[in-house]
């Protein structure tokens, strides 16, 4: 069964909605910059934050209390309002509809707003009240509540696999024949909580970061939020809906390796591509362009450049990190790739892996100046989590 | 279409877990209180199964790993964004329990992490029953976990103010399922279907249709994991009264969203 993407939606560091998205990417044009609206002392530290601040998104939604003051939740539903739109749906036809919301932070980003007022107080009295969202489900809850009503709704948290996971779940309950529908991606904004988090790991560069590059020493953190909606074959056919891309493989797999660290040989991330290429019934030579998982870690772009390697032993095919775009959206970069996949697909193109001059591997080297008129047929994408939570998405051409 | 059983278990209520059972004092020290609950019983369910390596490990949480959180969150807040611990950052993710639990099994199969309120195991549960059905899956490993923090019990007390703090529950639960059934009492993962704010009328014609003889009722008022703690209740009752029972559904309560699973006695061939 085919598995259709009808519709998408996304907001990142290069702005709000795929249009701006599609201009930055044909412009070479990095979304990085220094913090703006984090509420931190690392200044020193380049994120890819969405260029809005909290009021300038509740403006948008025309969102009140507690939600207002949830940019996790806000970009979320800002992303899946662009994706049910774009996919011709109206809230009404979204009742039988399934959400599926990947998050990590969704929740932390407004409890670490009130946290040391609850921790004064003892968590007594209205301080308390004041965390009662502190959960990712709640996050998406309220999110569900900005776009839907929907039949059913959930969460996938597996850090920075979180929305390629969402979308394997829903791919799945669709060809199980559990649903026509499924809204799913993911949602993650900065919270001091991560950024000191991922900071304490010594992993964050100081400068933009350089996936693939000789120089790469860390990663830029980033938010954003990107939705797809998955579709049947026969749903879309029976309402009309014309396909912009198929979902043709998936593979989840464990590195079962260590909780923040990759395996040398890159096991795990070899084996969600191999999986993948095996649920889409390709080979490997059929892919045309991998778009990295890339962080710029010496340890991650090394594992999954050894892993890539040893599913293409000969030529390696197009590959680009886009986090040089965006940062590391985190839990919503699997979906905010896939969205980026989908529009090299259809315009023709792989977006560079920015700032990479003098390859790790120049052998193997990445597409280091974005190339046009290169005609696409199916796209790998990579999210890898910590704790080895590895999944790879194959992004099709709709015939 | 394959059949979905659940062919052991293992439940925690507020009780310690012994975790050096399993794994070495070192790897025990090193681990929170949350995931030695969930690393007992993900292996003695997998013990009683005789599975060494299950094809999926699934998880819900729906806090996660709180205590490191909470102090992480704490350091900031009394130190400022310096000298914080990795390790509480770490072990803060609320995927830390089945990665870690992948990684003490070396399993390299599939591998995920539910969040949804009081419906993060049924959202689990989901997942591995579509995957057995489909054939993608022979078993999978299915928890449960949650732990509470004094923080956590005063939050709950503030929206629940007619329950002591004290009174809250925390649940850690474990199963295997399999495509196979084994023992003699073999209960089978009949249905399981996640509503959001369902209208009465729909959630009653719902239940009504899936046809069992019996339902546990719960909500997550006491306990977030509200739907593990009715497949626990659940499960003992059908194996202890396996003679004129024949079904169960579990219809749980939590938030906005309403889950239904519904098990059924099957008979020992699996026919």
């Amino acid at each position: 069964m085919k598995i259709y993407v009808t519709g998408m939606g996304i907001v990142s560091a290069l702005g709000i909605g795929v249009d701006a998205m599609l201009t930055a990417l044909r412009e070479s044009r990095s979304g990085i910059g220094t913090v703006k609206y984090l509420d931190t002392v690392h200044r020193d530290l380049p994120a890819g934050e969405v260029p809005a601040s909290d009021a300038e998104l509740a403006a948008m939604l025309r969102a009140e209390a507690p939600v207002s003051r949830m940019r996790t939740v806000m970009i979320g539903a800002i992303a899946a309002r662009e994706a049910i739109a774009d996919a011709g749906l109206s809230p009404d036809v979204l009742r039988d509809d399934v959400l599926i919301n990947g998050t990590t932070v969704g929740g932390m980003d407004y409890t670490e707003k009130h946290f040391a007022e609850a921790l004064q107080n003892d968590f007594e009295g209205e301080s308390a009240r004041n965390l009662q969202y502190n959960d990712c489900g709640s996050a998406t809850d309220l999110m569900a509540s900005m776009c839907g009503p929907f039949r059913m709704v959930t969460t996938t948290s597996t850090a920075c696999s979180s929305a390629a996971n969402a979308m394997i779940l829903g791919a799945n309950m669709i060809k199980a024949g559990l649903a026509d529908r499924v809204i799913a991606g993911g949602t993650e904004a900065l919270s001091r909580f991560h950024f000191n988090g991922f900071n304490t790991l010594m992993i964050l560069s100081s400068q933009p970061c350089t996936p693939f590059d000789s120089t790469h020493c860390g990663i830029n953190l980033g938010e954003g939020a990107a939705y797809l909606v998955l579709e049947s074959e026969e749903s879309a056919r029976r309402r009309g809906a014309k396909p912009l891309a198929i979902l043709s493989g998936y593979g989840n797999a464990c590195d079962a390796f260590h909780q923040t660290a990759t395996s040398e040989d890159g096991e795990g991330p070899f084996l969600a591509m191999s999986k993948a290429l095996k649920s889409a019934g390709l080979r490997p030579e059929d892919i045309s362009y991998i778009n990295t998982h890339g962080t710029g870690t010496p340890n991650n772009d090394d594992s999954e450049l050894a892993a890539i390697k040893r599913i293409w032993p000969g030529k390696v095919p197009y590959y680009s990190s886009t986090k040089g775009f965006t940062a590391h959206t985190t839990s919503a970069s699997g979906a905010i790739e896939a969205v980026i996949s989908i529009l090299a697909l259809r315009h023709s193109f792989v977006p560079a892996s920015l700032r990479c001059v003098n390859p790790t591997d120049p052998h193997h080297a990445p597409v280091t100046t974005t190339m046009f008129d290169i005609k696409l047929t199916h796209v790998m994408n990579n999210s890898f989590g910590f704790g080895g939570n590895d999944s790879a998405l194959i992004i099709s051409k709709a015939e | 279409m394959n059949k979905c059983y659940i062919i052991s278990g293992s439940c925690l209520h507020d009780e310690e877990a012994d975790v050096r059972k399993y794994v070495t004092p070192g790897e025990a020290r090193r681990m929170c209180r949350i995931l030695k609950r969930a690393v007992y019983t993900s292996f003695e369910a997998l013990r009683h199964s005789g599975i060494e390596c299950p094809d999926a490990i699934i998880t819900g949480t729906a806090m996660g790993c709180m205590e490191n959180s909470e102090k992480f969150l704490t350091d900031i807040c009394r130190n400022g964004e310096q000298l914080l611990k990795p390790t509480l950052f770490m072990q803060s993710t609320h995927n830390t329990i089945a990665s870690m639990t992948g990684i003490l099994l070396k399993c390299h199969g599939y591998n995920m992490t539910y969040s949804q309120g009081g419906v993060s195991f049924t959202s689990a549960l989901l997942d591995a029953w579509l995957q057995i059905r489909a054939g993608e899956i022979n078993n999978a490993l299915v928890g449960c976990h949650d732990e509470l923090t004094d923080a956590i019990r005063k939050i709950r007390h503030a929206a629940h103010p007619e329950i002591a703090p004290s009174d809250f529950r925390e649940a850690s639960a474990a199963f295997m399922l399999a495509s196979e059934p084994l023992g003699d009492k073999p209960i089978e993962v009949e249905k399981v279907i996640i509503l959001h704010s369902p209208d009465p009328k729909k959630l009653e014609s719902a239940i009504t249709s899936m046809n069992s003889n019996v339902i546990f009722n719960s909500d997550d008022s006491y306990c977030t994991d509200a739907d593990a703690e009715g497949i626990c209740s659940a499960l003992e009752t059908l194996s202890a009264q396996a003679n004129y029972m024949e079904s169960a559904l579990v219809v749980t309560r939590a938030g906005n969203s309403v889950s239904l699973i519904k098990l059924t006695l099957a008979s020992p061939c699996g026919c």
